[in-house]
């Protein structure tokens, strides 16, 4: 744990920029901060930081009378009145962090206001040699980043108190005196409403998803909502121009998900919600070796990206949303959540079906990725291809589709043949291992019961596909398809 | 996306930041071969790293490549990869990041304390 500065020295000869910017880092201090019970303690100091925050704010020149800071003091003094009124948090300490945060900006404010009364000129030219004055825009920005950050750091909080107050709740069936799982709900919904204001003042352009990696309850909804959002937007990302970075992060999405069906799955199996024995002895397996083809393709990508590596913004958000809504369900902080924290948070046996749906369309996608790659214009490094021609068992130095030229400056190429070749076989086994999970997955009664709206197919069924080669079969033809 | 405050060295940090999380990414990885849940944390800070990149004009992807990390990278685990490129961000006002930078540097914040845990 960090701790801040919270008393500005006498003598204090920091100009306003710096004091903002030691808030700034302050404030990112509380969200390194990751031990309990800090909710209430940052919900008692929260007013204090809009509060300095909003005098700061109405001191600096301000050209265009923007209402943001309005809008936050508005919502942090409705809060406060609730506070009052409901005795909750009550009394008690504040948060450290915050608190400096508050004098930080507070003691900025004193000296933006003493600056306005005699002169702007003749107060902050000694004490403020860099000063964001002279800049109120910029000013303004690094003000509303604290805000923001501070709103997230306290929402962050409340969200873990929210959880640890359910759980008792699961336990003991109430809670201690003083404590109150509506109002800790209602303060996170206020503060979340902030935190969206002061966002998207700073242009924050982040998924909500991974803003609010911890809701409460997980909703139960969102992972099937997440996974076909995913499924549909791969599909219509890999028809258009194929890319590496795209189609690596296809690969490495899918992974997570074959993942994340591990974990619930395994939890459900311990839980005797579904046969531990099939989950032994077929499930798992199956599961294990659709990562492993995943991997491997991952593996053959990863050192063929090129120059250009920059994902689909719509991948990119699909993919945000499906990885925050499996890791809210599976893990807690840098580990799996032990499995009675998972059934506690989601329904198993639903989540189950969802990610076997998901796994069933992978059959699907993996064709896509091939054609993805078989492309003409799939573009690709000369050395990522020469290093993946090679590990296929060409000789280096025989004739690989690469010359020495563009392996030499590590251009970026059209994809050469054995390469894809390569390629293609590895994707293949990924095709056999997700036929392999999806027959486990049809045949356990469990999840077959809960798998009653079957999900919309977004190309072939995958039983109406051609078997998939092996990287031998694959040589001869493949490439030359299209 | 460049906003008008956006500096040079600003943005040059932003790079090296960028590289950070690549690399932890990639640790990450390779840590997820013995520890699997470890996996989901290394495909979070590449997802930021995905993030971070949008940020950029697009046509100056190749000085992405020129970034050289320094030596103390070499024996960090990405944990402390992923804390050092929070660090980085530390190093300049956030109105000399590009526009946007704010919602990656929370993102960042809750990957580090995650990643404590």
């Amino acid at each position: 744990m960090t701790t801040p500065d919270a008393e500005q020295p006498v003598g204090d000869e920091r100009s306003v920029g710096e004091l903002i910017l030691h808030a700034d880092i302050t404030s990112r201090d509380a969200l390194w901060d990751s031990g309990n019970d800090l909710a209430k303690a940052r919900v008692r100091s929260w007013g204090e930081v809009v509060e300095a925050a909003a005098d700061l704010w109405s001191a600096m020149p301000d050209r265009l009378g923007d209402p943001t800071m309005s809008r936050i003091q508005t919502l942090s003094d409705g809060l406060q009145r609730t506070q009052r009124a409901t005795q909750w948090p009550g009394a008690g300490d504040g948060d450290p962090h915050l608190e400096a945060v508050a004098t930080s900006l507070g003691h900025a404010a004193e000296m933006v206001s003493a600056a306005g009364r005699v002169g702007a000129s003749q107060a902050l030219s000694a004490p403020m040699p860099i000063d964001v004055l002279h800049d109120a825009d910029a000013a303004r920005t690094r003000l509303m980043h604290v805000v923001y950050v501070c709103a997230h750091g306290v929402g962050a909080s409340l969200d873990r108190h929210v959880q640890d107050l359910r759980s008792t709740l699961d336990q003991r069936k109430s809670l201690d005196r003083g404590e109150s799982l509506t109002r800790a709900q209602a303060a996170r919904q206020r503060i979340g409403a902030v935190e969206r204001i002061a966002g998207a003042y700073v242009h924050s352009r982040w998924p909500q998803a991974l803003t609010g990696e911890h809701r409460d309850p997980v909703e139960a909804a969102r992972l099937e909502r997440a996974l076909a959002r995913w499924d549909l937007q791969a599909h219509r990302t890999l028809a258009g121009p194929p890319t590496v970075a795209n189609v690596l992060r296809v690969a490495q999405v899918q992974k997570d998900i074959t993942s994340a069906a591990d974990v619930v799955g395994s939890v459900a199996a311990r839980r005797g919600m579904a046969d531990l024995d099939q989950h032994h002895h077929r499930t798992r397996p199956a599961l294990d070796g659709l990562q492993q083809a995943w991997d491997q393709v991952v593996a053959d990508l990863q050192p063929m990206l090129i120059r250009q590596r920059r994902i689909d913004p719509e991948l990119l958000t699909a993919a945000n949303e499906v990885h925050a809504a499996l890791r809210e369900i599976t893990h807690e902080g840098a580990g799996y959540a032990a499995p009675d924290v998972i059934t506690a948070r989601i329904d198993v046996l639903g989540a189950t079906a969802s990610l076997h749906r998901a796994l069933a369309s992978t059959v699907d996608l993996a064709h896509v990725v091939r054609d993805a790659v078989a492309d003409p214009s799939f573009t690709v490094s000369a050395r990522g291809a020469q290093a993946l021609v090679t590990v296929g068992g060409v000789p280096a130095g025989s004739h690989q589709g690469v010359s020495l030229a563009d392996v030499h400056h590590n251009r970026d190429i059209p994809i050469p043949q054995p390469a894809r070749v390569a390629l293609a076989a590895d994707i293949g086994q990924v095709v056999r291992a997700a036929v392999v999970v999806d027959s486990v997955g049809m045949t356990r009664p469990e999840i077959s019961a809960q798998l009653d709206a079957p999900a919309a197919v977004s190309g072939r069924l995958h039983q109406d596909r051609t078997p998939v080669p092996s990287r031998a079969a694959a040589a001869q033809g493949f490439g030359c398809e299209r | 996306m460049i906003g008008q405050h956006t500096t040079q060295l600003a943005t040059e940090s932003w790079r090296e930041a960028i590289a950070l999380l690549v690399e932890a990414a990639d640790r990450g990885y390779r840590e997820a071969e013995t520890d699997p849940a470890r996996y989901s944390t290394a495909l979070w800070a590449d997802l930021l790293a995905s993030l971070a990149i949008d940020l950029l004009p697009a046509n100056q992807d190749h000085l992405l490549d020129d970034v050289v990390l320094g030596r103390s990278c070499e024996d960090v685990d990405m944990v402390g990869l992923i804390r050092a490129a929070e660090t980085t961000t530390r190093r300049h006002p956030i109105e000399q990041f590009p526009v946007g930078a704010s919602g990656v540097i929370v993102g960042l914040l809750d990957l580090v304390r995650e990643s404590r845990q």
